[in-house]
């Protein structure tokens, strides 16, 4: 056995790890190497003085200490659990009551929004709702809605074409002045108002706002009316 | 009906670490002070050999022994409990190193005087019945060692210590440590070393413990 195993021996020896061979292998190689036998019994010695170390005693209420500590613990332990299980509630609380009253600040503000007309339900698309009815909003540069209705921006079907006239004497001779004048206004129906009789003026005038199918009716009453007052005049003629 | 609580723990004394963690775990809440009262003085001077401070271990030994009872419905009978028990000090050990940033302090004996410059003793020596002068050996004794032991390593002390002081197997240092167990091995070797060429000029000035 040389130096270096039997160093490994001896480790083993302490821990009381060596076979009888390996034992008595160390024994010859210590009783011929004083630097081994040196380091064993320096090892033996101090691992002794280790072993011979007293046993320090502790306090004699530390058992009570343990049994405060882990009651303090466990309690502890219950607060931090019932404070996270309040917490928690509150904060449901917290967070029902003030979603509720954030949507009711949006609807109230949707509402006052529609209200005073800042926003259109149907879309910012120049429309808007008034009064039951679809009108188209200004554009920029255009005329107020109010001046555009007044002026035809399409030629109505019953104005279209020649016309012809109905015998007897003139609508103009009827109705005096009118509207010519005022419709001659507008470049875009210019063409139109210059063929456009009194009575032209008069009708438009008169079905301002109207649909198509109303202007129909309210020109077939009129027409008849119109005709019963033609005879009426031929007759006391 | 009435259970003299006398009796029953004397009952329980007779069970194993293992049969009684079972009847903590069942809400026995009294077994844990059985085991307390087994492993308390070993809990305490392993910890005090490895921290060096006596305080310290007292407190790790405490808070080691709650840990256990608060996470006893963790521990699983197939490991030791004495190995479960060394474990969580040692981990609380680690942590306290680990949070300090530094190594233990070495416990000291010798403290300076209050005003006169000199150098004053400071030993607390229990009464056990023994004579002055075997007291005073073994409390110069504990002071060697805990030099000697405070002098090791860091990496090698706790291995050591669990060897050397709590006399546990190898296979426990290295289900304590985490180590394997060649590893415990060579650290256990490398400890002893160091200790011996720690104590050994000591030894060879004749100081007789």
């Amino acid at each position: 056995m040389n130096c270096r195993r039997a160093r490994k021996a001896i480790f083993r020896f302490v821990d009381g790890l060596t076979d009888e061979k390996m034992q008595l292998d160390l024994e010859q190689h210590l009783a011929g190497c004083t630097v081994c036998e040196s380091l064993a019994r320096s090892l033996a010695r101090s691992l002794d003085l280790v072993h011979r170390a007293p046993q320090e005693t502790l306090d004699e209420n530390f058992n009570w200490k343990v049994r405060l500590a882990i009651h303090k613990e466990r309690t502890a332990m219950r607060e931090r659990a019932a404070s996270t299980g309040s917490l928690f509630r509150i904060w449901n609380v917290r967070f029902a009551a003030s979603a509720a009253a954030g949507v009711t600040v949006a609807i109230a503000a949707g509402w006052l929004a529609v209200a005073s007309g800042l926003i259109s339900p149907a879309g910012d698309q120049g429309l808007a709702v008034e009064a039951g009815r679809t009108v188209s909003r200004p554009l920029p540069g255009e005329p107020a809605q109010e001046e555009r209705l007044a002026q035809p921006t399409t030629t109505p079907s019953w104005q279209e074409g020649p016309r012809s006239r109905p015998a007897g004497p003139s609508v103009g001779s009827v109705v005096s002045g009118g509207d010519h004048a005022q419709s001659g206004k507008s470049s875009r129906v210019g063409a139109i108002d210059e063929t456009a009789t009194p009575l032209d003026s008069l009708i438009r005038a008169e079905t301002v706002g109207m649909t198509e199918a109303q202007r129909a009716r309210y020109l077939r009453t009129h027409i008849e009316r119109l005709q019963v007052f033609l005879q009426e005049q031929d007759s006391t003629r | 009906m009435f259970v003299d609580p006398g009796r029953e723990r004397a009952k329980w004394k007779d069970l194993t670490d293992e049969e009684l963690m079972l009847r903590v775990q069942g809400g026995d809440v009294g077994c844990f002070d059985v085991l307390v009262e087994r492993y308390k003085v070993r809990l305490f001077n392993y910890l005090l050999r490895l921290t060096g401070d006596r305080d310290e271990a007292e407190e790790i030994a405490q808070e080691a022994f709650v840990k256990a009872f608060i996470h006893a419905d963790k521990y699983k009978t197939i490991a030791k409990f004495s190995t479960w028990l060394y474990t969580i000090a040692t981990n609380l050990v680690r942590n306290r190193i680990r949070a300090r940033g530094r190594a233990p302090q070495i416990i000291s004996l010798w403290k300076r005087g209050p005003g006169d410059g000199e150098e004053e003793r400071v030993m607390e020596i229990a009464d056990g019945g023994r004579s002055p002068e075997d007291q005073i050996n073994d409390a110069e004794l504990s002071e060697t060692i805990s030099y000697a032991i405070g002098r090791i390593p860091e990496k090698y002390r706790e291995s050591f210590v669990l060897r050397e002081i709590s006399q546990l197997s190898y296979e426990e240092i290295a289900a304590v440590t985490g180590l394997k167990l060649g590893t415990v091995r060579s650290r256990i070797n490398r400890a002893r070393n160091c200790f011996r060429q720690i104590v050994e000029p000591l030894l060879e000035k004749g100081i007789d413990f």
